[in-house]
């Protein structure tokens, strides 16, 4: 065995091509740039699956803010070696969420105000969706989805296929007489297989209170909102697609609109919803001038994450042990939750920092960006690295399998 | 946390084994750190280590190092065993945490050799059968690659080119993108 000009035998390279990182989509296509040997390998549909099998969730690959200092500074953020078509990516856009492999924008260029609406863009393929119009400039939060999302969907190829936006405001009723005591939440939403806003429905909600600027979690066939103090918003707009077909109507019904209490007794500061990993519903909370962040789960008996069911904490996580905070006005800021519920997105001024956060794993913090002080981000996750497999392995390009 | 100490006793009161590289040097190592290698284990399992088990195929260098890998994570594997029932306790996460820490360190550090050292180590592993250092020598040489261009990668690891130019010209031009 001379120990220079050696080389792994054939059967090994497949383990360790298997091993490349999902959020470095090139470092694929690169390596089928090597030789014959690793390109077919690349090319095997058995391995695309083996692939899929060893990485089973989708990798974030950045993700997309709002940079109030400096509105030349690209929406997108990498946090892996992907980095994005720069078409849409502008500075008269606001990004409202991130959810599929969709960007949310609203389009505020004041020169051509006839071309202000919403648009979904793709930052794989760089295609920007069609611009539409909000059906009232009243919704204060929005949510962006994959159509099929509750038909067990699994993101894998669904980008640029259909897509739904939902929409969500607090009472802004023209005859409110009961200003101050009790509130009014609406919903719509809009489909992009119909090109329109469907049904509006609104419903009581009590005391009232206000939407926050935080992303919406879907969790089944529902959408939650958050609001004060962890209070959500529930939205079951796949239930109200089934089984109502008229458009332009208004239905004042609380099975599609409800609210969720927060946990009793607690003020929980910042709060984030969480679509947590077994399906069910989480909370993640950090005070301001604190470093301990709680992880709430929602219980129920049994059933489907209705509005019965009550917060257990899960969990604290006490962030000084794992971040680098060093003087107290370095504060962490709870700004982003992964799509997936398996991580937080915490940002001190030294930049933005992942945490897992499924009870499995034992929590620790990585940097992802030098981008400090972020106070709101939505993650963009993607199958990019397995959907060049795919493509690689019914593409033209590829020798067939055991040819040598 | 079962400490190192009585994972070591209860080691020792346990059948020793002997490993005989292909230079002929002796290794005598603890039943529990020698089935982290399914081979050795299906050896065991047979009856047929008495005398020594020779490993032609691995030098006295490797088998060093293999043997280091297997000590340190025979103890990890007592450790967590203790440990895991006790899972959502707040204290034991911690010593959980800290001795994955400290195993994570341990393969950064166990993983600092030359390329040469790192093929002997993936060969071995992959001889063996020691599922834990076959994934983490085959993800070192998967982090090594990412950033390379192809030609730093056949560099690397000695790839013959047997691309045509047709072929690598086709992948680039629908691809240009990967290689910017």
């Amino acid at each position: 065995m001379a120990p220079s000009a050696r080389t792994l035998p054939d059967d090994l390279i497949p383990g360790i091509l298997v091993r490349l990182a999902p959020d470095d989509p090139a470092g694929v296509i690169r390596a089928s740039a090597v030789c014959k040997s690793w390109r077919r390998i690349l090319a095997d549909p058995a391995f695309s699956a083996r692939y899929r099998a060893l990485h089973p969730a989708a990798s974030t690959l950045g993700f997309i803010h709002n940079p109030s200092d400096n509105l030349q500074i690209s929406r997108f953020v990498p946090t892996s070696p992907f980095r994005p078509s720069p078409a849409a990516d502008h500075h008269t856009r606001h990004a409202h969420d991130c959810r599929h492999g969709r960007v949310l924008f609203y389009d505020y260029d004041s020169r051509r105000p006839t071309n202000n609406g919403f648009a979904v863009w793709d930052p794989i393929s760089g295609d920007l969706m069609r611009s539409f119009r909000p059906s009232t400039e009243a919704w204060t939060q929005q949510a962006v989805l994959c159509a099929a999302a509750a038909d067990g969907c699994d993101h894998r190829g669904c980008c640029g296929g259909p897509f739904i936006v939902a929409a969500v405001a607090m009472g802004f009723d023209d005859d409110d007489e009961t200003e101050g005591k009790s509130s009014t939440a609406q919903a719509e939403f809009y489909s992009s297989e119909t090109g329109e806003w469907g049904m509006h429905v609104y419903t009581d909600v009590g005391t009232p209170f206000e939407l926050k600027d935080r992303p919406a979690a879907l969790v089944g066939d529902s959408l939650y909102f958050v609001g004060d103090s962890g209070i959500l918003l529930r939205y079951r707009y796949d239930l109200l697609r089934r089984r109502l077909r008229e458009k332009n109507r208004c239905i004042r019904d609380s099975e599609y609109l409800s609210v969720i209490e927060p946990p009793e007794g607690r003020r929980l500061g910042n709060v984030f919803v969480v679509a947590a990993e077994d399906g069910g519903l989480g909370l993640a909370s950090l005070k301001k001038n604190s470093t301990r962040l709680y992880l709430w789960g929602r219980e129920t008996a049994g059933g489907p994450i209705g509005d019965a069911g009550q917060w257990v904490q899960r969990r604290v996580i006490d962030l000084k042990t794992m971040l680098p905070i060093t003087s107290p006005k370095r504060r962490p800021c709870l700004c982003g939750v992964a799509e997936d519920g398996s991580a937080v997105f915490v940002s001190t001024e030294d930049g933005v920092f992942t945490i897992g956060i499924e009870i499995e794993s034992l929590s620790m913090a990585r940097k992802v960006s030098e981008v400090g002080n972020v106070d709101l981000l939505y993650p963009f996750m993607s199958f990019y690295t397995e959907s060049l497999l795919l493509k690689l392995a019914s593409s033209k390009n590829a020798p067939p399998v055991g040819d040598h | 946390m079962a400490s190192a100490g009585s994972g070591d006793e209860k080691a020792a009161a346990a059948a020793m084994i002997t490993l005989i590289s292909s230079d002929n040097e002796k290794f005598e190592v603890t039943e529990a750190t020698a089935t982290l290698s399914q081979t050795i284990r299906h050896m065991i399992e047979d009856g047929c280590t008495d005398g020594g088990v020779p490993l032609p195929n691995v030098t006295s260098k490797i088998l060093a190092r293999v043997i280091e890998y297997c000590k340190k994570h025979a103890t990890a594997a007592a450790g967590e065993e203790g440990s895991s029932s006790s899972f959502s306790d707040a204290a034991f996460l911690e010593v959980d945490r800290a001795f994955l820490e400290e195993l994570e360190e341990f393969d950064d550090a166990f993983l600092e050799v030359d390329r040469a050292t790192l093929f002997d180590l993936i060969l071995a592993a992959n001889y063996l059968d020691i599922k834990g250092l076959l994934n983490l020598t085959c993800q070192k040489v998967a982090d090594s690659v990412k950033g390379k261009t192809p030609e730093q990668i056949r560099e690397m690891y000695n790839i013959v080119n047997d691309l045509t130019p047709e072929e690598e010209a086709e992948i680039r031009r629908e691809t240009q993108w990967a290689f910017e």
